[in-house]
């Protein structure tokens, strides 16, 4: 009796389950253990799509573990480009999670890409970056995902599976470094104590000395502390009832930001930077099965407190840095009603999700002295030069405090049916969203007038003492329904299918928060008799994001599913997308504004070849044109640009050959030789600076036995200068360096049980 | 501040004719005064100008659409009093300004005592940024601004105007850079002027003052003090030379010397709503303007 068949809310990744020494690891293929015992874990994305992702109409990748060790990722920035049209720069700091896929992305507030670790739907992005020890796999399903995942799934959906303590026991250990004073501990023991029971407790640690030194005080800026802590509990309390759960907590501790001026190309500023990150997640997973219908629950309490503080000029001069501190408490609920009919030809699912999350924010920005002369004295002094200013001291905050409660309900469905070699799928989800902003700006400073008197002495005419203490509170409701269609047609000879799917996409819409500090700063100027007058109403909030995405794509298999492919073609239609802008002058904040309408065209091919036992290749490409059809923001008129920070190309191909070592028990030696390739990209809206498109080149040597493995690698070997971003800021342009070559060693050794 | 205020007077506006009823919801008469003041001047010139205060009284009848204005003016060339028989009028209401404005329009007639009326009473009237250290803006009760103008007997010619009023429109100016010339549009200046009939003085108010394309931001204040005031028969002029404005910064005023206003000319007739200001600036700037203290509706009223 085959498992699957009465268990069709399983999800059997038993890439968590091979040991050390599995070989290939191709990209993209996850062998599937039907062996495993019954009611093991629960994936979400198994839950909710087909058991085999390659099986259902969507496009997407799979890395099981092997592979990511291969790759040597501890990250889902790991992933980046070798899955097609995925794009996850490094910006700097691990607050900036940004994530591009098929031309859409967000560099601040909400996500395109919905990140759900052990089933638990992260809802802040803040929090997307981190290390993570034992990931068993990672899925990236490509194309808006909103029907079943919600909100922010625009561009897609990463699921991250870690080890199972029900598939692997004993004790894993790995260190690792690396150039740049690149260091990882981690350690795991997972235990089973009955058939029914098991648990594991993960920890790693991790610190980086750095690559890049500021010229001010000749200092690595980009050092690195972080640690985290993961248990994993699984009971399966009954043939029925099944529970999980995650308790996870990290602390990170990290410099500041690689920002080199253009100018100069040196990275050079004096105010201290760094960010500071503590989070804490716990996810709960509840299966019962009954006959033919599965009911599950999953529910998540989340906490992230973090405080990054910028030099935000990133000059050598004192011109203002900022603050945001943010504590942001959220619960999640998901629940998911399943089952089918008709002998399994029609499969149907339900769901309700909620979720409340309340932020509290404080974002100071600190004016000092070369800031407070040539960002407020130096105008006003301009306007009337016989009476210049002189300011009560040469540092003083604008402060802005917010407290943003937001939550949000959902219900779903989904009903799939099967005729012969058909499927045909169709799903809509109704979503309404809340959010509240209340603010309180506040400042309290002043200066003196002075007036200039013949013999160029100056003498004492007034004094201006400003006291701004504005609150007020804003709301956002969204209300929004996305709805999916797909067809899939099996060929014949199991080669494998052909699909075509329409799917709405959605983001939510939300506040600039980083527009208060502008938003007060004008009005200080105001009240000084210069400036104009935001209206805060208009300048913070934005409006959701929607698309239409138009896929088609097959999925292919053959000489005996030695040559795997994975193709799609894609039109994505965008209404209102959000885009970072960093609004006109010398501003302290960036503004998420709505563009008018954009799409995207483009394409993706995922290939994995293995000829023979001892050689595997695997190859992806994704394409994407991406350009405005509308955006006019008052000033200049962008229809035709290319969408800036979204890769126009990503490229990835890897060769992997394996033999055994007769001299070693089991033992084998595996060489990869890969390279990532990114590219072009626009650095602004009117296309006129841009990274041409540059690869790397990667390699890896592992021996590997029984127990443990030694692996020799290497990162943009030919060490292909690049940059991952490029901002303005007072009219001064800066750009992030990509990082420089790496080598480095990795020991994993594993006491199985 | 200003939007607010915009809000809660365009309701207190509305409120003046919305139907409330003690019984079924409905009355059937809106009374209310303005007290404004009157340009008198004569057809022939032979007399005046003469500028004085007085109460329009308004009456109107909801049910069947027509008013009465009683008036009286004294201290005139001639004594003015009349009480009209019921005019037909209408409410109109304009989204404008993030709110809901009215606009009432009393049809022309004649009545024994006058006669060419026109009378409109508007609250589609510009509202300035309350800036502190300025006068306090004088609005009129209700946010009800009377616009008339009628004939008294074969000669007497009467306009009604407001001394707190704030225009806007386009301002043009026109400077030199490094000998090239350049012109620069703005319709963000906006001028109040508060006339003291009594003294026969004016201070003049620019707001968001901002000259050329090249000067990064705009003045939020820049105050024109003790300009005298002349009325005649077309209207009124507000003239001046090398005036040097003062600028309020915190409800501090500075002297600001490097925006001299080396001439200022401001003159309104017609029906007294609409302004053309001609100035220099440092000797650089030549500013033209023309616009209106009350705006009169392009678009068809709201629903």
């Amino acid at each position: 009796m085959a498992i699957t068949k009465h268990l069709p809310s399983l999800i059997l990744l038993t890439a968590a389950a091979t040991p050390i020494g599995e070989a290939f690891a191709a990209v993209g293929v996850v062998n599937e253990d039907t062996t495993a015992s019954v009611l093991t874990e629960i994936n979400v994305v198994g839950l909710k799509q087909d058991a085999k992702l390659r099986s259902d109409a969507v496009s997407a990748t799979v890395i099981g573990r092997a592979q990511l060790e291969e790759l040597n990722t501890v990250t889902i920035k790991g992933i980046s480009d070798v899955v097609p049209n995925l794009y996850m720069p490094d910006y700097g700091s691990r607050i900036t999670s940004s994530i591009y896929v098929r031309g859409l992305g967000a560099r601040m507030d909400h996500p395109a890409v919905g990140l759900n670790v052990d089933n638990v739907p992260y809802l802040n992005k803040n929090s997307y970056d981190f290390d993570l020890a034992d990931i068993a796999s990672v899925e990236m399903l490509r194309g808006p995902q909103s029907a079943l995942y919600g909100r922010n799934t625009m561009g897609g959906l990463i699921n991250i599976q870690t080890l199972s303590p029900m598939r692997w026991q004993g004790w894993r250990f790995m260190a690792e470094a690396g150039r740049g004073n690149d260091y990882k501990l981690a350690a795991g023991w997972y235990h089973r104590f009955s058939d029914s029971f098991a648990n594991s407790i993960t920890a790693n640690f991790s610190y980086l000395g750095g690559f890049f030194k500021n010229a001010y005080d000749n200092k690595y800026l980009d050092k690195e502390k972080s640690g985290a802590i993961r248990m994993k509990s699984q009971w399966r309390v009954s043939d029925r009832l099944y529970i999980q759960n995650v308790l996870a907590s990290s602390l990170l501790r990290q410099g500041g930001y690689p920002y080199e001026y253009a100018l100069t190309g040196l990275i050079n500023y004096n105010d201290t930077c760094f960010y500071r990150r503590f989070t804490i997640n716990d996810g709960l997973t509840l299966n019962y099965r009954g006959e033919g219908w599965n009911l599950v629950s999953i529910t998540s309490v989340q906490h992230i407190n973090d405080n990054m503080t910028l030099d935000q000029d990133f000059l050598p001069d004192s011109y203002f840095n900022i603050t945001q501190k943010q504590k942001e408490t959220a619960v999640t609920e998901d629940l998911v009603f399943k089952g089918d009919r008709l002998g399994g030809d029609y499969k149907w699912l339900a769901g309700f999700f909620g979720f409340y999350k309340d932020m509290h924010m404080k974002a100071p920005v600190t004016f000092k002295d070369d800031g407070i002369a040539n960002l407020i004295e130096h105008y006003r002094n301009n306007a009337n030069p016989e009476y210049p200013i002189e300011w009560h001291g040469r540092e003083f905050p604008l402060n802005s405090d917010f407290s943003i409660p937001t939550f949000g309900v959902a219900l779903y469905h989904e009903s799939k049916y099967t005729l012969g070699r058909w499927n045909f799928t169709a799903g809509i989800r109704l979503d309404y969203e809340r959010a509240n902003l209340n603010y309180r700006s506040y400042c309290d400073t002043g200066y003196d007038i002075m007036h200039l008197i013949p013999g160029g002495e100056k003498e004492y005419f007034n004094t201006v003492n400003i006291e701004i203490d504005d609150k007020g509170k804003l709301k956002r409701q969204y209300f929004t329904w996305m709805p999916k269609v797909s067809v899939l047609y099996n060929l014949p000879s199991e080669v494998g299918n052909v699909y075509a799917t329409v799917t709405k996409g959605y983001k939510s819409g939300g506040f600039n928060t980083q527009m208060f500090s502008e938003v007060l700063q004008q009005r200080l100027m105001r009240i000084m008799g210069i400036g104009n007058e935001y209206d805060v109403n208009s300048v913070v909030g934005y409006k959701p994001e929607y698309s239409w995405n138009y896929e088609i794509g097959a999925h292919l298999a053959a000489f005996d599913a030695k040559l795997s492919a994975d193709l799609s073609l894609f039109y994505i239609d965008c209404r209102d997308q959000q885009l970072t802008m960093f609004p006109p002058g010398s501003t302290t904040g960036r503004i998420m504004t709505n563009a008018g309408k954009t799409r995207s065209v483009g394409g993706e091919v995922s290939l994995g070849y293995s000829p023979s036992a001892h050689w595997h290749f695997n190859g992806s490409y994704g394409y994407t044109n991406a350009r405005f059809r509308e955006f006019f923001d008052g000033l200049v008129d962008y229809k035709g640009k290319v969408l800036p920070y979204a890769p126009q190309n990503t490229l990835f191909l890897q060769t992997l050959y394996s033999c055994d070592l007769p001299f070693i028990t089991e033992g084998k030696l595996t060489c990869d030789l890969n390279m990532r390739g990114t590219g072009k990209i626009y650095w602004n809206e009117s296309n006129t600076l841009w990274q041409k498109f540059y690869a790397q080149l990667g390699a890896s040597l592992t021996v590997e036995a029984r127990n443990y493995s030694v692996q020799l690698w290497g990162k943009n070997l030919t060490n292909t200068k690049y940059h991952t971003f490029y901002f303005m800021s007072m009219s001064n342009e800066f750009l992030q360096r990509g990082r420089p070559w790496e080598i480095g060693v990795t020991v994993r050794y594993n006491i199985k049980m | 501040m200003k939007k607010s205020l915009l809000l809660s007077l365009a309701a207190v506006a509305v409120a003046g004719f919305s139907s409330c009823d003690h019984n079924s919801g409905v009355t059937s008469t809106v009374s209310f005064s303005s007290q404004t003041f009157n340009l008198i001047t004569t057809v022939d010139g032979s007399a005046g100008p003469v500028v004085v205060s007085s109460v329009y009284n308004f009456n109107f009848d909801q049910i069947a659409a027509t008013g009465t204005i009683a008036g009286e003016v004294t201290n005139s060339i001639q004594p003015i009093s009349f009480v009209t028989d019921p005019i037909k009028y209408k409410v109109m209401n304009y989204q404008w300004n993030d709110g809901i404005h009215e606009v009432i329009d009393l049809e022309t007639f004649k009545s024994k005592d006058i006669y060419n009326i026109d009378f409109q009473i508007t609250t589609m009237a510009n509202i300035p940024p309350i800036i502190s250290g300025l006068p306090a803006i004088v609005i009129p009760t209700g946010y009800k601004y009377l616009v008339a103008s009628y004939q008294a007997g074969d000669n007497v010619r009467v306009r009604t105007f407001w001394t707190d009023v704030t225009f806007t429109g386009t301002t043009n100016t026109s400077y030199s850079v490094a000998g090239v010339d350049k012109s620069f549009n703005s319709d963000d200046v906006k001028y109040r002027v508060i006339i003291n009939p009594t003294d026969k003085k004016a201070t003049v108010i620019l707001y968001d003052a901002r000259f050329a394309e090249e000067m990064p931001k705009p003045l939020t204040n820049v105050v024109l003090k003790d300009l005298p005031v002349t009325f005649t028969n077309t209207g009124y002029e507000i003239n001046g030379k090398d005036i040097t404005p003062v600028c309020y910064e915190g409800s501090v005023g500075t002297p600001n010397t490097d925006r001299i206003f080396n001439s200022f000319s401001l003159s309104v007739g017609g029906d007294l709503t609409s302004a053309h200001i001609s100035y220099k600036v440092s000797n650089v700037f030549n500013g033209a303007f023309s616009g209106s203290y009350i705006v009169k509706p392009q678009t068809t009223p709201a629903q």
